[in-house]
């Protein structure tokens, strides 16, 4: 309900600035044609993909001065065959056979003897080995379901509080795009021509500032109300022992991320590297089979053909908009308007925020970035923090109350059934801790662009 | 189809790693693993999209939707369709336009092997093809539904899998039984 409201007044305040003439260089009847149809195909649930194709063809005819539908078929191609967007198949199959690998068991055991002393024991367990999958996986959904599935047996005959354990389960989730390697900094990266690594390098940052306030939340929590550690002391024989299986995680780290720094790949070829790698990993396990193999690639092809499909409308979209230049003349004209930069970026945060908890991820993304995009760089902000910050107010959707899937998915894992509002009541103290990440950055952008700046010297 | 798409990827996946092997220790490349994996995630794309429609699988919102009477929202599923045939038909015949003028034109591509383009833009485009074909099944199923005034049947047809059958899957494919989990995002 909260998110019509403040979609109506959105609309109404942009008609009125037009109707006032407070945006004389966008002609508003393309403006108000197009939005309005926009709304109404999202809000009666037409396909993301289909809104976006028949919303190109309307422009085409409505307003093109050149017959721009007929280029459709090679735009959708050129979106078909996009270099950088074949790392995304790549990095959803290495997720979902590492989900199928039997690798994240061992991980949580091993990390469990290194942080599980902390007050808050296991649920630090469960922060930092989401923290660290994260760095192999490209999907908050596979991460939250794979260390979900590992973890919440561990918690059956302990008395932690399900909320705090389902929280902390569903925030590490919501680390798995934000810690690289992402799917998320590759859509945005193709659709604003920014470069990966460099998102890539932000992005371990700001994950790095999330976790940390996760893990002192915890440890705080843990402090005052006394949740004890498991039993006994740990030796450091098997501290040491432990290592040996945070290994595999390691190496693929290295095959993923190393790679892309040290200059031997590119994004995409790092992705193929880590699909071997996890193939490897899931055979040193025993857990390769054929079945195994084809479901993951079943999965595999299911979502992809879902972001792809919108990707290529999007493109499609996106090139009679600007045949008609209206993302250019949009953002010089915000550009003219009485307010300060940073009012009309709150404008834009509230936005992802508010259709961010009831609208697919990357359906967000897709859809918004080709116009908010050239607003955001016109009014002076940097395209690699805007990248960062519009990641973690998607993940962000993704454990806010009623509608984040990750939270849906924790609740479909637990062992024992329990009211949905455990999880929502569980996140909501690390929701807030997400934001106030988020404020952070917003207020200090240098948090996060040191690292890729020196990166690339 | 879709089991294709996917074994696509795994294909894709071991090609651009021979080849960045290959590149780094043995100083030899295929001088083609962009074209070639590009054209594999272009078949992959469209070949795996009738398989995402029958299991309901196509991104769109609806909050709103769920929560209107049946009749209406069975009257929305059909609007939804519609579009979702009127694109696809389009998106086909575009996709043909560039094949015919491919062959018409000769044209290949640049990697070592100099593919005709109208070969990997021919699957590409009969993966869309086969889709607009199962799109106006679906519709053509979901009118005669209306038409039999049966609104509860065309929201079987075309809702979306409720969270519920989401997180199903989730626990499935954790379990490491073969299943399938959306990991998207």
């Amino acid at each position: 309900m909260i998110a019509i409201i403040f979609l109506g007044v959105l609309l109404l305040v942009v008609v009125a600035m037009a109707a006032t003439g407070s945006m004389p260089s966008v002609s508003v009847a393309e403006l108000v044609v197009i939005s309005v149809t926009f709304g109404v195909f999202f809000l009666t649930g037409i396909y993301v993909a289909a809104a976006l194709g028949a919303l190109g063809l309307v422009t085409s005819v409505a307003f093109a001065t050149r017959p721009v539908h007929l280029f459709f078929g090679q735009i959708a191609w050129n979106a078909s065959t996009n270099f950088l967007l074949v790392a995304v198949p790549l990095f959803i199959l290495m997720g979902e056979v590492m989900l199928r690998s039997g690798v994240s068991d061992r991980l949580y055991r091993a990390l469990n003897v290194w942080v599980g002393r902390l007050p808050g024991g296991l649920l630090h367990t469960n922060v930092v080995s989401s923290a660290v999958f994260s760095a192999v996986s490209g999907s908050s959904i596979a991460t939250a379901a794979t260390i979900g599935s590992v973890a919440l047996p561990y918690f059956e005959r302990t008395a932690y509080p399900p909320r705090a354990v389902l929280g902390s389960l569903a925030a590490g989730g919501a680390l798995g795009n934000l810690i690289p390697p992402g799917i998320a900094f590759i859509i945005y990266a193709l659709l604003t021509e920014t470069s990966v690594g460099k998102l890539y390098a932000a992005g371990f940052v700001a994950g790095g500032i999330v976790s940390a306030l996760f893990v002192l939340y915890i440890l705080i929590h843990g402090l005052a109300a006394r949740w004890r550690p498991q039993e006994g002391l740990v030796r450091w024989a098997e501290r040491l022992t432990s290592l040996g299986d945070i290994a595999p995680i390691a190496f693929l780290m290295f095959l993923v991320l190393g790679t892309i720094y040290v200059g031997i790949a590119t994004p995409t070829e790092a992705a193929a590297l880590g699909v071997v790698g996890a193939l490897v990993l899931a055979t040193a396990g025993r857990r390769l089979t054929l079945s195994m193999l084809v479901a993951a690639m079943r999965a595999t092809a299911r979502t992809t053909s879902m972001i792809g499909f919108i990707t290529v409308s999007a493109f499609v979209l996106n090139f009679a908009l600007s045949s008609i230049r209206l993302p250019q003349m949009l953002a010089s004209s915000v550009v003219g308007l009485p307010l300060a930069p940073a009012a009309v970026m709150g404008v834009i945060l509230a936005l992802y925020f508010v259709v961010g908890t009831f609208m697919d991820a990357f359906a967000l993304m897709i859809t918004t970035l080709p116009v908010v995009f050239p607003i955001v760089t016109a009014i002076g902000y940097d395209p690699i923090w805007f990248g960062v910050v519009s990641v973690m107010l998607v993940e962000i959707g993704l454990i806010s109350p009623p509608d984040g899937a990750v939270m849906y998915v924790l609740q479909g894992l637990r062992p024992r059934p329990g009211p949905i509002t455990d999880v929502y009541w569980g996140v909501l103290p690390f929701l807030l801790l997400y934001l106030a990440g988020l404020g952070l950055i917003v207020a200090f952008p240098e948090l996060i662009l040191w690292l890729p700046r020196r990166l690339v010297s | 189809m879709n089991d294709l798409a996917g074994a696509g990827y795994l294909l894709g996946a071991l090609f651009i790693s021979f080849d960045v092997v290959a590149r780094r220790f043995f100083g030899f490349t295929s001088r083609g693993t962009v074209e070639i994996s590009g054209y594999l995630y272009a078949f992959g794309l469209t070949w795996a999209l009738t398989h995402t429609l029958v299991t309901r699988g196509h991104i769109r919102v609806d909050f709103l939707v769920m929560r209107l009477p049946l009749r209406l929202r069975a009257y929305l599923h059909f609007a939804a369709a519609t579009f979702m045939s009127g694109f696809a038909i389009l998106l086909s015949w575009r996709a043909w336009d560039i094949v015919l003028q491919s062959w018409l034109l000769g044209a290949r591509d640049t990697s070592a092997l100099s593919i005709p383009l109208a070969i990997p833009q021919g699957l590409w485009a009969a993966g869309l093809t086969v889709f607009a074909v199962a799109t106006v099944f679906i519709l053509i199923e979901a009118l005669a539904l209306l038409l039999q005034s049966n609104p509860a049947a065309v929201d079987r047809l075309l809702r979306s899998p409720t969270l519920e059958e989401d997180t199903e899957a989730a626990r499935e494919a954790a379990g490491t039984s073969p299943s399938t989990i959306t990991a998207q995002i």
